[in-house]
């Protein structure tokens, strides 16, 4: 898992690329709780994205909650089909503003 | 790396030759200096020596000589008063002169005119110096007081003749009979002589010092008796000292000066590149072996053990010290290795406590009854989930199903299953499925400060109509598997996973089963399973499993065991693996 953090002011863009699953999915919650600070709009940019684990909705899930707690907004952008299904059976596209 | 140590060693080696080349240099320097200033020292004091010896011998030449000229002088003086005549007879005034062995014979009168006079014309250029004024010169006039002191007696210091250019000296009286001056005059050879050799430009000549010293002897103009003081010019080392009125300066080359110095030298720096190379061959030898190549042996030994091989030795006994090195490495790799299997134990103890949490939890009364046949299973992996199955009567007619997954793994999530597994029963048991995932999201989402959340699915059948209400948060989707042997996936709406949000709502799907329709749900641990090539086992190839001959739940559960088993092969297993079948009768 590669993770690039790309911020323009309050907006922090994170380009994600490889699999979130239980070894990876400890190492993209530390680096983004270290960018998160002073963040209102987080794009998560999951178009490399191949697979997510539980571990990895976990830090998604975690992140969000973030977002609302400072009435930021947090989008997943460019979900493939397969990281969908995931979402979907998960009921996280519910939650989630996914693009 | 290797040829640190030895490339330390040499630029010691070549400092210590260094400073014992300098130390060396400064000491034979010092000490030829030393030597050199002692021995133009001695050589000024001879020449002190010689000085005094040749001054002396001229006082005393030109004492004797004065005194043998006084003498003649009064002889003469004697002879003319006992008889003038003589001084009208030039012939017996010659032969007195040779008598006398003078060159010059003349008497003056009152006036001092001389009225007698015979001079060596071989010597003196002149026969005669009759009539000549004894006050018209300086060097003559010295003698006038003769014509009134009787008592007058005067020997001059020897002096140019202008005629000649030679050494001449005088000595004269008064005379005796009457007021006048007598006086002779010769050549003064022996004190020319005497002070010849006493002339001290003869001794710079004559002294040596080494073989291209010299000495210069001068006129010491104001500087105190006694001085002396050792000067060093770029080329040379002086020595001045004061001898009586003169200075003396002696002078040594210092190439003549240091002439032994480089010589020991060539011999000591030939020499101790010599020793000092055999020490560095002989301590880099004697270290080599008895030091680095054991520190290397246990470098390698400490690697090997680093790679992960506790059971390696370290087994360098070269020396008492490493032999407490290597007895000292062993027991700590002894210790940590004792200390690893403590904690490995100790994780292994807290995975089994998870591990019994977990199953400790879950129903295993397969008790057939007449309208339901139901199995279940939980296939744990090595570090504890939060799976679990549950299953319980409502009342007569109705059985709840149950099954979940907690997000996470280890004690917290065996705990967080344990918490959900007692909530999710109390409230199945007493609200609809739906309200109860409601409620139980409602109290999960409370005090979740680890985000722990878990997937779900909950189906409450009933016995008499084959009535299903199902309601699945976020869980994998069951299979429904139907007599004919046909198999699909129950995809009713999915809603959110329990305890992520608190706004999540949740509702129920009613579904009708047929005689022997077989209910199949899991955990992703079966369709996530993963091949060495990492494929996922999916649904596909669960749905595949399934699907064909008709068996017992207790054989599903086997089976689907067994073929999840099958395809990953040596790869170990990830996740848990939990199923319960229910067959509808």
């Amino acid at each position: 898992m590669k993770v690039i953090f790309n911020r323009q002011d309050s907006t922090l863009t994170v380009v994600i690329s490889g699999n979130i699953d239980t070894v990876t999915a400890p190492e993209l919650d530390s680096q983004l709780q270290e960018n998160l600070t002073g963040i209102k709009d987080l794009i998560l940019d999951f178009t490399a994205v191949d697979y997510i684990s539980s571990a990895g909705l976990r830090v998604v899930l975690m992140a969000n909650q973030q977002m609302e707690d400072v009435d930021g907004n947090m989008t997943v952008e460019n979900v493939n089909e397969d990281v969908r299904d995931v979402f979907e059976m998960t009921g996280f596209d519910s939650l989630l503003n996914l693009k | 790396m290797k040829y640190l140590f030895q490339k330390w060693l040499f630029l010691l080696v070549v400092l210590a030759f260094l400073i014992t080349f300098a130390v060396s240099w400064h000491l034979h320097s010092y000490l030829a200096e030393l030597s050199a200033v002692d021995m133009l020292e001695s050589t000024l004091t001879g020449v002190c020596r010689k000085i005094s010896v040749t001054e002396h011998n001229l006082k005393a030449v030109t004492h004797i000589s004065d005194a043998a000229a006084l003498a003649k002088t009064h002889a003469f003086a004697l002879l003319v008063a006992s008889d003038p005549s003589i001084l009208n007879n030039d012939g017996k005034l010659d032969t007195l002169r040779k008598k006398l062995d003078v060159d010059e014979l003349h008497v003056s009168d009152d006036k001092g005119i001389l009225i007698a006079s015979r001079a060596n014309e071989a010597a003196s250029g002149v026969k005669s110096y009759r009539n000549y004024n004894m006050a018209s010169t300086a060097q003559s006039a010295a003698f006038m007081p003769a014509i009134t002191d009787p008592s007058f007696e005067l020997v001059q210091d020897p002096q140019i003749n202008g005629a000649k250019g030679i050494y001449f000296q005088y000595a004269g009286v008064a005379r005796i009979d009457k007021p006048g001056i007598v006086q002779i005059g010769y050549r003064p050879e022996r004190i020319i002589e005497a002070q010849h050799l006493a002339d001290i430009k003869q001794i710079e000549k004559e002294t040596r010092i080494g073989t291209n010293g010299s000495l210069r002897i001068t006129e010491s103009t104001g500087l105190p008796a006694g001085y002396k003081k050792v000067f060093r010019t770029s080329s040379s080392l002086l020595l001045c000292i004061v001898y009586d009125k003169y200075l003396l300066t002696a002078e040594l080359p210092q190439e003549e000066m240091y002439v032994s110095r480089d010589s020991i030298l060539k011999v000591l720096i030939i020499g101790n590149l010599i020793l000092f190379g055999v020490i560095f061959l002989l301590v880099s030898r004697l270290l080599q072996k008895v030091v680095i190549n054991g520190i290397y042996s246990v470098n390698d030994s400490l690697n090997e053990i680093t790679g992960g091989n506790l059971e390696k030795k370290v087994t360098v006994s070269t020396t008492t010290e490493f032999c407490t090195l290597s007895n000292g490495i062993n027991a700590t790799v002894s210790a940590l290795k004792k200390a690893i299997e403590d904690e490995a134990k100790r994780l292994d103890d807290e995975l089994e406590t998870g591990r019994m949490i977990q199953t400790s939890v879950l129903p295993v009364d397969f008790k057939d009854n007449e309208r339901y046949v139901l199995h279940a299973g939980m296939f744990t992996a090595r570090e504890v989930g939060g799976d679990f199955y549950d299953f319980f009567a409502l009342d007569e007619d109705n059985l709840a199903i149950l099954i979940a997954d907690v997000s996470g793994k280890g004690i917290t999530a065996a705990l967080y299953m344990m918490t959900a597994k007692t909530l999710l029963k109390e409230l199945i048991q007493k609200y609809p499925p739906a309200e109860a995932f409601d409620l139980a999201n409602q109290e999960l989402c409370k005090n979740n400060k680890a985000h722990m959340f878990l997937t779900a699915f909950a189906g409450v059948i009933n016995l008499k109509t084959g009535i299903m209400t199902c309601v699945n948060a976020g869980h994998n989707p069951p299979v429904l598997k139907h007599a004919d042997g046909t198999a699909e996936y129950l995809r009713i709406k999915h809603s959110l996973v329990l305890s992520a949000s608190r706004k999540a709502r949740y509702t129920a799907v009613d579904l009708q089963l047929k005689k022997n329709d077989q209910i199949i749900l899991y955990t992703d641990g079966v369709t996530e399973a993963m091949n060495c090539s990492k494929q996922l086992f999916g649904e596909e190839r669960f749905l595949k499993t399934l699907s064909g001959s008709i068996v017992t739940p207790m054989e599903t559960v086997h089976l689907i065991r067994a073929e999840v088993s099958e395809f990953a092969g040596s790869t170990p297993q990830n996740d848990d693996i939990t199923l319960l079948v229910m067959e509808y009768k």
